[in-house]
């Protein structure tokens, strides 16, 4: 989505106050959810125009931040699918503009943050989601089915695979193992 | 049925795992989310000059 698309539209002020609440949040749920660093902006935007659109039809039936991550996770999902995207290949490795840094503590962190995303990639879109939305963002899991659309019990038997998943994929990386 | 015990919260967590958690819990910086509020300038109005927040709990964290 082009700057400024989409946007020929009145401001609205319960809209602005929900942007600020909730786009440092709509960001990192995006990243997590496998969308490149370089298209997250693109994608929170079209998430923002969403939930502006969608902000009069709001019934507080769930909670703002649920509907929100719902919208999060549709808006990933649609961009994976789209056939011309390039999907992040996840490695450990930092990309070289990153290793020049000399903060150590930075640069461990993005290490962790990058064994992190390589992980998560190996599980389906679905437990990703529950995982993300519970051990991230930390929703509880009644938030976690609303958001994802799952019967409870369907999200607590993925957050179980996913997070045998993502230990065993860690320890992997640990042991030097891919 | 009791919420399970975040990995974060757990103290049985290994340290990798909790680290990659606790880097993944980052959130983007002024610059990225200043960005994003000029593009939806439009939508936000006059009071788009102030910053995105993190949520108490979060900024404390940080």
């Amino acid at each position: 989505m082009q700057p400024g698309a989409s946007l020929a539209a009145r401001p609205d002020p319960r809209f602005a106050e929900v942007f600020r609440e909730h786009a440092p949040y709509v960001w990192r749920v995006l990243r997590r959810m496998g969308v490149r660093e370089a298209d997250t902006e693109d994608l929170c935007q079209e998430v923002f125009v969403v939930v502006h659109r969608k902000l009069p039809e709001f019934e507080g039936r769930s909670s703002m931040r649920t509907w929100i991550y719902g919208i999060c996770l549709r808006v990933a999902s649609d961009h994976r699918k789209r056939a011309h995207v390039r999907r992040e290949q996840p490695t450990d490795e930092l990309p070289e503009e990153r290793r020049s840094a000399p903060q150590i503590g930075e640069l461990e962190r993005e290490q962790a943050r990058a064994m992190l995303d390589a992980a998560l990639a190996e599980l389906d879109e679905d437990k990703r989601a529950v995982f993300v939305l519970y051990e991230i963002e930390q929703l509880e899991m009644k938030e976690v089915a609303e958001a994802v659309g799952c019967p409870l019990q369907t999200a607590y038997s993925r957050l179980h695979a996913a997070r045998k998943r993502v230990t065993e994929a860690i320890e992997r990386r640990v042991r030097g193992e891919r | 049925m009791s919420e399970p015990r975040r990995l974060l919260d757990d103290p049985s967590t290994g340290e990798a795992l909790r680290a990659a958690l606790d880097a993944g819990r980052e959130l983007p910086d002024e610059a990225q989310l200043a960005s994003l509020a000029a593009r939806l300038g439009p939508l936000l109005g006059p009071g788009a000059e102030e910053e995105p927040r993190p949520r108490r709990e979060e900024a404390r964290r940080r």
